[in-house]
């Protein structure tokens, strides 16, 4: 089932084309991540997704229905965990999750119950009755993601949820995230962290100028940016050592050598590992690591946008 | 219901912030009491006796409505003067409170500045006269006597006002307009704080959020006031006329003044600048209300930018009801409370539903 599918959606800002002609298609069950630099159109994009904002012209299509004036019920099956904390500071963690729940339609004992499985799942059980102006910035963060989640809805949009957080709950976080999905929420990720999208997304949708400028698995980014890989073994160090016969095995296109380091580029859909293993051995050569290079993520993103993601 | 769970959750928000409710509750309470214990001098010692009040007044041309006037003159015991060079030189040397000239319908007062409250008490009584006047006036084609109605009407139950009386209401009301500052406030902070765009992204409708956080602010606002009125009511035995009545007035007020604040919330995105404009408005407010000085100091721009004001509507109404009985003015406040009202919160509703407000 398609959770969100935009079909030609462009928004403008006076003279800024925000949003150009986008068609995307997230299916149940991803976690798809949305990259891109600042003043991309991101936040216009999912501004558009939850209705927020007006768009020009396309339709956009939540759970295979369309969304207009009728459907606004499917927003209750949406939560979003903003990139600000958007919180209330007077209102205590139950508090703050019981009011945001509530407003999804939950009542009485399911809103009871749900406020404090959210708390649990994001680890602020203990802190329920504080308020969240004594909270670290991780703390905020998780509950600012419990406000999001305690309807349990199928769609969660996270963006940039794990800013200006240290690492053991940025760690939590990523991690919620991974579960959340595996309970069935499909989730759209937005974050100018390559290494989180690395870990964390099923599909990466990148976004520059208006325009989602490709799409695809992590894999599939890499592959539209080069079609090499390269392999670098740490051997044992043999100066005169000169592993000549490496160039001949399939699929090595050059091979070079600098102290212990040997580095070997292959196409990209070679499988000649092996081959190079008892290659080296013949030579009596000690391997003491081998490293498969690939095009990072980030590279790739320079490669495809010209800048890199922070910019 | 999503605008029950608004509501409760602005209550919770605003007791919560008890330094400003205390604040919003105390002070009012404070200054009535020290302005009306510093002042009651100018109220001839703590109360105001209006058979005390000296008026003189003209009658330029004879018509059933100077002829009411006339009665009413006689039973305030104001002296009648030939022209208003007199009157005008007896205003300024102490000797009457008030100058009266008539002229056909048209009624011109002039004030002793050192007695200004007793000229204001004349203006309400006369404005009162008027207003009854133009409703008997046609029934007295059938009924000569309507001018004893009148008569009876006004007379018949003369009050004593004390700078306290005065001040208590006068207080009640300019404080309640400050009310708007913590309403201005709670919507920058949600604005600031990203939670108004957060429920937006629910599927709650726009207009239940708008009059959640309406009601919501309307509720603590007539709590706040119910408790300045019980209190200068009971404490400092202010004379509120029918409390009811009273109570009635502020509860429309208060709509005025949150929808205010949450027009003026929505409409700036810098809560400085909103901040700035809402004192400036509220001391114009209080200035052309007559909350800080007589009006007809400011002269031509007071009489004019009084009907501006809402403080002096919402004053106007209050103290036509206290001293003179006369409901309609209070009547009048209260729909032009509950106009403004629903005309501010159409536009601000207006403006929500162009979807400008995202997350994040």
């Amino acid at each position: 089932m398609s959770v969100v599918r935009l079909e030609k959606i462009v928004k403008r800002y006076a003279d800024v084309l925000a949003v150009d002609k986008i068609d995307l298609n997230i299916e149940a069950g991803e976690i798809y991540g949305l990259l891109g630099p600042n003043g991309a159109g991101k936040s216009t994009l999912i501004n558009i997704i939850c209705d927020s904002i007006s768009k020009d012209s396309g339709s956009v299509y939540l759970f295979d229905q369309l969304l207009d004036k009728k459907s606004m019920h499917l927003k209750n099956d949406i939560g979003v965990v903003p990139q600000n904390i958007a919180i209330y500071d007077d209102l205590t963690a139950e508090e703050n999750v019981h009011f945001f729940a509530s407003l999804y339609g939950l009542k009485k004992k399911e809103l009871k119950d749900r406020t404090a499985q959210a708390l649990d799942f994001v680890g602020l059980t203990d802190h329920r009755k504080k308020k969240p102006k004594t909270f670290s910035g991780g703390m905020k963060r998780r509950l600012n993601i419990a406000c999001a989640i305690a309807h349990r809805p199928k769609l969660i949009i996270m963006d940039e949820p794990t800013v200006g957080i240290d690492p053991q709950s940025k760690n939590h976080i990523l991690n919620a995230v991974k579960k959340l999905n595996d309970q069935g929420s499909t989730v759209i990720y937005t974050t100018h962290l390559m290494e989180e999208a690395e870990f964390l997304c099923s599909r990466i949708g990148i976004v520059d100028h208006g325009r989602v400028i490709a799409e695809g698995t992590k894999e599939e980014l890499q592959s539209i940016v080069t079609d090499k890989k390269q392999i670098r073994i740490t051997s044992d160090i043999s100066s005169e050592i000169m592993p000549l016969a490496l160039e001949e095995i399939k699929g090595v296109l050059n091979v070079t050598r600098q102290d212990q380091y040997i580095d070997i580029e292959c196409t990209k859909e070679s499988d000649n590992i092996t081959e190079i293993v008892l290659k080296l051995s013949e030579e009596n050569i000690k391997i003491k690591d081998i490293q498969l290079k690939g095009v990072s993520l980030e590279m790739a993103f320079l490669s495809l946008t010209g800048r890199r993601l922070r910019d | 219901m999503t605008l029950f769970k608004i509501i409760k959750k602005e209550c919770l928000q605003n007791l919560r912030d008890y330094k400003l409710m205390l604040i919003l509750t105390l002070m009012p309470l404070a200054t009535i009491l020290g302005m009306g214990l510093a002042i009651s001098g100018a109220f001839t010692m703590d109360e105001i006796d209006l058979s005390s009040i000296k008026i003189d007044y003209i009658l330029e041309e004879e018509s059933p409505y100077s002829m009411g006037m006339d009665v009413l003159f006689n039973e305030m015991k104001a002296s009648e003067i030939k022209d208003i060079d007199t009157g005008v030189v007896r205003l300024e040397s102490g000797d009457v409170d008030a100058v009266i000239q008539v002229v056909g319908k048209s009624v011109e007062i002039y004030y002793n500045e050192e007695f200004s409250v007793k000229g204001s008490i004349v203006e309400a009584m006369l404005a009162s006269y008027t207003d009854q006047f133009n409703i008997t006036s046609i029934t007295g084609e059938y009924n000569q006597d309507n001018d004893n109605l009148v008569k009876v009407r006004y007379m018949a139950e003369p009050d004593d006002a004390s700078a306290m009386d005065y001040y208590g209401v006068a207080m009640t009301v300019l404080f309640g307009f400050y009310t708007i500052t913590m309403v201005l406030s709670s919507v920058m902070k949600e604005k600031k704080s990203g939670t108004f765009s957060r429920i937006l992204l629910t599927s709650s409708s726009r207009i239940e959020i708008l009059y959640g956080k309406t009601i919501g602010g309307v509720l603590i606002a007539v709590t706040q006031l119910s408790i300045i009125m019980l209190v200068t009511y009971f404490a400092f035995e202010v004379n509120w006329g029918n409390l009811l009545f009273s109570w009635l007035l502020m509860i429309t007020m208060a709509m005025l003044v949150v929808s205010i604040g949450i027009a003026l919330g929505f409409l700036f995105e810098s809560e400085d600048k909103a901040m700035g404009l809402t004192h400036g408005l509220i001391v114009m407010f209080g200035l052309f209300g007559g909350a800080y000085m007589p009006l007809q100091e400011l002269g031509f721009f007071g009489q004019m930018g009084k009907f501006f004001s809402p403080i002096w509507w919402n004053m106007n109404g209050l103290l036509s009801m206290i001293y003179s009985g006369d409901n309609s003015m209070l009547l009048q406040s209260l729909v032009i409370n509950l106009l403004g009202s629903i005309i501010i919160l159409s536009l601000v509703s207006l403006k929500l539903n162009k979807k400008e407000f995202v997350y994040g």
